[in-house]
């Protein structure tokens, strides 16, 4: 529980893992490697291969092809109740005919862990989550976000290795979960284990972890840090799920993106994206109506409203470019939002610019 | 809303209504003929005395009896929650080939209809030299197991799944999630089925006439005998006890699970 834990954080990989329903497959070969005492996101879609993933860490899905290591073990076939990882769940999973204190212990009885011992783990991990005085009550007797509290407690109290949750504040309202985000997150920060968390809300992904692995259809899409998921995404998949973002469609040759008729737009293009149908992908900083004066890097873009909501300290804005993409970008609301129909000349950071490959393969 | 709310009552109100006419009514008029102080069994009854109960109380034939059917009942009661428990928390908790099938033949007891029983298991049982305590217990535990299969199987299927992967993920191996979780989530279910089965051999008559013999007679058995002998309040004061020990079994039952709705 405390920091000089007797497990220390373990690395996490994953070689080569496949996964098959009947004939669907739910995990493609995946490898992926999770540092020790990381915090790290599994994002992606529903039914993009998430959790089952996280079944074959946590033993309660077998593999059908490749290894799951700790460390330098092997623990593919090891039995979950072996694992020694702790897991919390979306529904909290305490257990109603146990008090709050005996749920905690309960991963130390299954220990054998000494009476005494178990006693003052059990208050130290009450105290860990701030909730010192609930041990007497019953889960039903908890709002959801104190259950889930306990539930993490109880997935601590035995000092794992490694921490699994999937999408553990579904189940809370917003505030809510953003006050456990930053909990979890000063929990990682004081704990040494390794968190993998699993989400389908990037803005958690974004705000929490240390990297963030992007799944589609039972593949890794990317893996990185938030930055460089958000600001430097590799497909237009990631491009659109981990936010807003504008783009256009064009073709790459030799090295130069030339933005599709009427757009007048050429762009140098990183080594990595190959000849072909491309696309240029900006995030909302980078897309501006009143571009900073004598900065030569913004380049004009005439577009039309199809859309528009007032967001507090922002305007949203759905805008259609000439060639016909549509995208969505936040700008400062210190001017009256334009209605649909309008035409509105935007300017587009060029050095911002994100070029990815729109070809086969590719999703639009 | 309200001549709605008067045929919702009356539609609520008539089963009961029924039972209460055509059940309780006929069955509660031993009670009142148990206390009588005259000969014969007759409704009204003549005068009111407890000579009937002083009867039975020093009648080695009754007491006896009383004994019996306790001891057949006790023992259906263990063995049929043996049986039937794990049979009805493999069936509500997972799904697995044959399932079905499994669940039908548990059931079967439960349909046949009691002459049927009797007669197979008399002609079966003698063959084995079963007739008597054994062969008595043998038979309600096969009567007593669909009660409680049903019993187990349905509050086995309200156990969320996620606390027994929970369980194993926090380190418990396969048989201390059924100890810890599982057995005490279907403690009630447990408890209805061992209820249902003691009730289904205490006052079980059309079996037991078979397989009971002149030395070992039930309560039901011994009532069943009197009757066609002679008609002397002796078997309504019995009858009366029988239905007290079932209803008072009955009432605690369904006061527990009224309690337990309030608190949940
Ligand atoms: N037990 C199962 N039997 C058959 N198919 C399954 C099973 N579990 C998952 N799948 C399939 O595998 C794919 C991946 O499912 P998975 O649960 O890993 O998705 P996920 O990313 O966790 O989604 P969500 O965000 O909705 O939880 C889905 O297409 C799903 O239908
Ligand atoms: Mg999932």
């Amino acid at each position: 529980m405390s920091s000089k834990s007797p497990t220390e954080a373990v690395p996490v990989q994953l070689r080569g893992v496949t996964k098959r329903y009947g004939s669907e497959t739910a995990v493609a070969p995946l490898d992926l490697t999770v540092e020790a005492g990381s915090f790290v996101s599994f994002l992606g879609p529903s039914g993009s291969g998430k959790t089952t993933t996280l079944k074959m860490i946590s033993g309660f899905e077998r593999p059908d092809e490749g290894a799951v290591l700790f460390g330098a073990r092997d623990i593919t076939s090891l039995p979950p109740e072996q694992r020694g990882v702790g897991v919390v769940f979306q529904n909290y999973s305490l257990f109603p005919h146990m008090s709050v204190a005996r749920n905690i212990e309960f991963p130390l009885r299954m220990r054998g862990v000494d009476r005494s011992i178990r006693a003052r783990k059990v208050r130290e991990a009450l105290e860990l989550v701030e909730l010192p005085h609930v041990a007497h009550r019953r889960p039903h007797e908890l709002s959801g976000g104190q259950q889930q509290r306990i539930a993490i407690a109880r997935a601590l109290v035995f000092d794992p290795a490694l921490l699994l949750m999937d999408e553990p504040l579904g189940a809370l309202d917003r505030r809510l979960r953003e006050s456990m985000q930053l909990e979890i997150k000063a929990l990682h920060e004081r704990l040494d284990v390794t968190i993998i968390y699993v989400t389908h809300d990037q803005e958690e992904a974004l705000a929490m972890s240390d990297q963030i692995v992007v799944f589609n259809q039972g593949r890794v899409e990317q893996v990185g840090t938030p930055q460089a998921v958000y600001g430097r995404p590799r497909t237009l998949f990631v491009a659109d799920f981990l936010g807003e973002s504008f783009s256009v469609s064009g073709q790459v040759a030799d090295g130069v993106f030339a933005a599709d008729a009427p757009v007048a737009l050429r762009l140098d293009v990183d080594a990595g994206v190959g000849n072909g149908p491309a696309r240029a992908i900006w995030r909302s900083g980078s897309v501006t109506a009143s571009p900073p004066a004598g900065d030569g890097s913004w380049a004009p873009m005439p577009t039309t409203v199809v859309a528009s909501a007032f967001a507090g300290d922002r305007l949203k804005l759905k805008l259609r470019v000439g060639s016909g993409t549509e995208g969505i970008v936040s700008m400062g609301a210190d001017w009256p939002a334009p209605p649909p129909g309008d035409a509105l000349d935007v300017y587009v950071d060029r050095k911002r610019a994100v070029v990815v490959g729109a070809g086969e393969g590719a999703e639009a | 809303m309200a001549p709605v709310a008067a045929v919702r009552r009356t539609v609520r109100a008539l089963p009961v209504a029924l039972v209460v006419m055509l059940l309780v009514l006929p069955s509660l008029v031993v009670v009142p003929m148990s206390f009588s102080s005259g000969q014969i069994l007759e409704f009204p009854p003549q005068g009111f005395s407890l000579r009937w109960y002083q009867a039975i109380a020093s009648n080695e034939v009754w007491i006896e009896a009383a004994r019996n059917s306790l001891a057949v009942a006790l023992a259906v009661v263990v063995l049929s929650t043996l049986i039937g428990g794990p049979a009805g928390i493999a069936l509500g908790l997972w799904r697995w080939r044959g399932r079905s099938l499994f669940l039908g033949f548990a059931l079967v007891p439960a349909v046949m209809p009691p002459m049927v029983l009797a007669l197979g298991m008399y002609i079966t049982y003698a063959r084995f030299d079963l007739i008597g305590y054994w062969g008595l217990v043998a038979a309600h535990t096969v009567m007593a197991l669909p009660f409680v299969v049903l019993t187990v199987m349905s509050s086995a299927q309200l156990v969320d799944p996620t606390l027994l992967t929970a369980a194993q993920s926090l380190g418990a191996p396969r048989w201390r999630v059924l100890v810890e979780i599982v057995l005490p989530l279907v403690k009630g279910g447990l408890a209805a089925g061992a209820i249902f089965a003691f009730i289904t051999s205490w006052d079980e008559v059309v079996v037991a006439i078979y397989l009971t013999d002149p030395t070992f007679k039930t309560l039901p058995v011994v009532m069943w005998n009197q009757l066609r002998e002679r008609v002397d309040p002796n078997v309504a004061v019995v009858a009366t006890l029988l239905f007290a020990v079932t209803s008072l079994v009955m009432a605690y039952v369904v006061l527990k699970g009224e309690r337990k709705q309030r608190v949940q």
